[in-house]
Formats: C-alpha cells, sequence, structure tokens
C-alpha cells in the first residue's frame, strides 16, 4: 500500500482526513509527527512576519478617492447629489434610444385623457419608443412603496391616482378640473386649469431643459416614463429611465424648479422593472 | 447565518449606517479602523506593494459604493476582507493575461539557514508568495490576519474544513520551502510537483 502523500498528512493534521492506512503505517506516523512539528515551526516564523505600515500615498489616495465618491443612494428622501444619480447612467444606454430627449419633447407631448382621476400622455415618438406620461399627482416618499407599486402604471401609460388621505399636488386639482372624459388629445401644456407648482415642467422646452440635466452630456436615452405627481408633499415630476442594468429601472424624482443648470433631484432609486 | 456583534463589529456597523444615512465622514472612519489590515491582506496577497495598493483603493471605492448591499450577515471586517481579496483576485486575473518580466533568480540558499535567516521576514515572504493562490490566501486572513477559520470561509466563500485544509496544505509547503521539514526525500510522504488545485476536503 502506498504512503500518505504530503497533501494527505496535511489534511489528517487539519483534521479533514483519517486515512485508515495512518493506524498501521510507523513510517507515516513519523512523517506525521515531523510535519506537525515543522508546522508549529511555520506558524512562529508567520506570527513574526511584520507587515510594513500602510503607505502613507496610500493613506492619501484612500482619502482623496474617497471625498470624491457621491453620497451612496438611499432611501432616505433626502436631496441626493445629481452627479451621483448621473453616474448611474452610462454611455451605452445613448444609443439605445437613439433620438435625443430634447426631441421627443419637441415633437409635442398631447394628453390621452384616461378615467380614474388620472390623466395619461404620449408623444407620438414617445409612443413609439415607449415615453408614457402620467399626472397621477400620487405623494411618493422614499420609504413607502408606492413607488414601485405605480410603476407597471406609468410604464404602460395607465397609471391611475392612488388613494391617499393627503395626495399633495396641482397635478391632482388640474387634472380633476380637466375632467376625465377619455376624449381627444390636448397639449399637456394646456391641461391645467388650476394653479399647477409643475406647469413649467409641462412645457416642451423646459420639460427637454430638466431631462437634459439628468442626463450625462451626450447621453440621448429617453425616459421610459413621467408622472406629475408629489414627493414628500412637495410637488416633483418622477421620470423613469432605463437602467444599465437589465430588468432595472432608474427613477428620478425632481422638483419644480427642474431645469438643465439644477435638475432639483428630490429622491433616486432603481427599482425592478416589471 | 448572523455572527454574533462584538463591540468593535458594533462601531463598523454604526459607522456603516451612518455612511448610509449621509454622513460624509463616516466610511472614511470605518476605513481608517482597518486600512492597516487590509493593506496587510492586500500585500501578502499580492505580494506586490503597487499591486497591493491598487487594489485596496479599488476595494474601499467599492465598499463604499456598495455599503447598502451589506446586509449585516457577517461582520463589517468579514466584508470588508472579502472586497479586498476580491480586488486582488481580480488584479491578478488581469495580470495573468499580459506579458510579465520574470523576476531575476535568486541564488540557492541552503535549507537549513533558511528559517534563521526568516527573522528578516524576507524568506518566509518570498515561500509564502510561491504558494498556490488558494493556500497563500488561507494563511494569509487566518494566520497573518487572525481570523477564525470560520470568518476566513465566509471571506474566501468556501466551507470551513476546506480552510483548515488549505491552510495545512500551505503551512506543510511553507515547511519545507523554509527548511523546517527534513524527512520527506524517504519512500514516505512526497511532495507533489504541482499543488492540487482544491484544497481538499470540504
Amino acid at each position: 500500500m502506498s504512503h500518505l502523500e504530503l497533501d494527505a498528512l496535511a489534511d489528517v493534521l487539519a483534521g479533514q482526513e483519517q486515512p485508515e492506512h495512518l493506524a498501521s503505517c510507523a513510517q507515516c506516523q513519523t512523517q506525521l509527527s515531523d510535519l506537525a512539528a515543522a508546522q508549529v515551526q511555520v506558524s512562529a516564523a508567520l506570527s513574526g512576519l511584520a507587515t510594513p505600515p500602510i503607505p502613507d500615498s496610500l493613506v492619501a489616495r484612500l482619502s482623496a478617492a474617497l471625498a470624491a465618491e457621491p453620497a451612496p443612494f438611499v432611501a432616505t428622501g433626502t436631496v441626493v447629489p445629481l452627479s451621483a444619480a448621473r453616474s448611474r447612467r452610462t454611455p451605452w444606454l445613448a444609443t439605445a434610444g437613439g433620438v435625443a430627449a430634447a426631441g421627443v419633447i419637441a415633437l409635442g407631448v398631447v394628453t390621452l385623457r384616461s378615467g380614474g382621476g388620472a390623466s395619461s400622455d404620449s408623444t407620438a415618438l414617445g409612443s413609439a419608443a415607449g415615453l408614457r406620461s402620467s399626472s397621477t399627482g400620487n405623494d411618493y416618499t422614499a420609504t413607502s412603496p408606492l413607488l414601485a407599486q405605480s410603476l407597471p402604471g406609468l410604464l404602460s401609460g395607465t397609471a391611475t391616482k392612488t388613494a391617499q388621505r393627503d395626495a399633495v399636488g396641482a397635478p391632482e386639482a388640474s387634472v380633476g378640473a380637466g375632467g376625465s372624459t377619455g376624449s381627444g388629445h390636448a397639449p399637456v401644456a394646456t391641461q391645467a386649469l388650476a394653479p399647477d407648482p409643475l406647469a413649467p415642467l409641462r412645457t416642451r422646452a423646459a420639460l427637454a431643459a430638466c431631462l437634459a440635466g439628468l442626463t450625462e452630456p451626450g447621453d440621448t436615452t429617453l425616459p421610459l416614463a413621467l408622472d406629475y405627481a408629489a414627493f414628500n408633499g412637495q410637488p416633483a415630476l418622477v421620470v423613469v429611465y432605463p437602467a444599465t442594468k437589465p430588468g432595472k429601472v432608474d427613477v428620478f424624482v425632481v422638483g419644480a424648479g427642474c431645469s438643465q443648470a439644477d435638475s432639483t433631484l428630490l429622491f433616486f432609486t432603481r427599482l425592478s422593472r416589471p | 447565518m448572523t455572527p454574533e456583534v462584538d463591540e468593535q463589529d458594533q462601531v463598523d456597523r454604526d459607522l456603516m449606517q451612518a455612511h448610509l444615512s449621509g454622513d460624509a465622514q463616516a466610511f472614511n472612519t470605518l476605513v481608517q479602523r482597518h486600512r492597516q489590515r487590509l493593506w496587510a491582506v492586500a500585500l501578502r496577497t499580492t505580494g506586490n506593494p503597487e499591486d497591493a495598493a491598487d487594489a485596496v483603493q479599488d476595494a474601499c471605492l467599492s465598499a463604499f459604493r456598495s455599503a447598502a448591499s451589506y446586509r449585516g450577515d457577517a461582520r463589517v471586517t468579514t466584508w470588508l476582507h472579502r472586497i479586498v481579496v476580491n480586488a486582488c483576485l481580480d488584479r491578478a486575473r488581469r495580470q495573468a493575461v499580459r506579458p510579465t518580466v520574470p523576476l531575476p533568480e535568486q541564488p540557492p540558499a541552503d535549507p537549513r539557514d533558511r528559517l534563521a535567516e526568516s527573522e528578516t521576514g524576507l524568506v518566509v515572504t518570498a515561500a509564502l508568495a510561491g504558494l498556490p493562490e488558494e493556500q497563500r490566501l488561507a494563511i494569509v486572513l487566518v494566520d497573518l490576519q487572525s481570523l477564525s477559520v470560520e470568518e476566513a470561509a465566509a471571506v474566501l466563500g468556501v466551507p470551513a474544513g476546506t480552510v483548515k485544509s488549505r491552510c495545512s496544505r500551505g503551512r506543510a509547503r511553507l515547511a519545507i520551502a523554509l527548511g523546517s521539514l527534513r524527512n520527506l526525500d524517504g519512500p514516505g510522504a512526497v511532495l507533489p510537483e504541482q499543488a492540487t488545485p482544491e484544497g481538499g476536503t470540504p
């Protein structure tokens, strides 16, 4: 019978093997004993192995690199740096849409009235590209599941306002005032019949500028859906983009003052695409 | 498996939570607490200060960005070690496909003197660098970083028994490399010419 090799002896010492051969082989028992003694010496040598201190240059690099990082994305509902949200978008997406967001808006957003106290809008090109614009008036928060629950309706253009105790936002009022007869198409800009804090974002130019501010320069990705709604009680526009990760969408929530220079980003999250 | 949260781990967890809550300094503090250990792991794993520095930086940034993915099912330090080890392995794999400049040959040394010379650490370091990667990683974590076998297993994503086996096999090879094991030239134990890829028993 062959004797135990080094690995087998090491496994015995590790308590992982107990070959029958060992019990009857004096030579292997001796080898095992020698190996055990040698391992003690090795452990001593290892324990005496000092590691040089971390170089000052690396300490400085780490501090600088971490300081340059945008804040993490968390469901705090606090304002997050736009630069951080932008970093979630990557250039490859720019080829996915193939049409500048500004171009989409320039072609005109029209409204498709729908029931349920909300409206669902679509553009001619937006329809082809899958863009849907809704005015649910929902009051989203960072921690409630409402945003995720509303996502299927936003993406399909069938979103309706979810019953809430204290929904805020003129979009709801404007929708109510505009009626929900489901008749005809009308420009979104003419939709608001009551004071609408989000009115500026219902103009094509302002919406195009806002969307441009949400994307990296040169990123022509189209949003999948818009929702004129509220966030933490404040009027807000929800913009849903395809995420870099398959099966996900990036959801930006911006304030009424959203512009290319200042997107007034209120919240960002990444959700599973329904 | 939820680990026992000791005082130090609780501090780390609090820092993680503060980081996720927007505290701009929290993660930097966490890194300051553990950067020396992370550096040690990277240096012993890569065997190269430049690669180790790059790996530590990559790992810290990765940890910063993915902090929300930390679920608390392991110690924060275990999670950090795992990220550093992965960063080291990523770099090693990338470099494996690049042409490398061979190191100059070292003059053969008398094995009997090697353990004495190891006071400088150079011989031990060189022997450690010569181990198969999986054995070196296990020894770095358990023998040098004093992680428990279970923690090392969590870092490496293998069963604890595999870590024990890899450590023991690695120590056996180091024993030969350092000249502290002399009776293996008989018909008994034989040093395999090439390391067994897997660390033995699960």
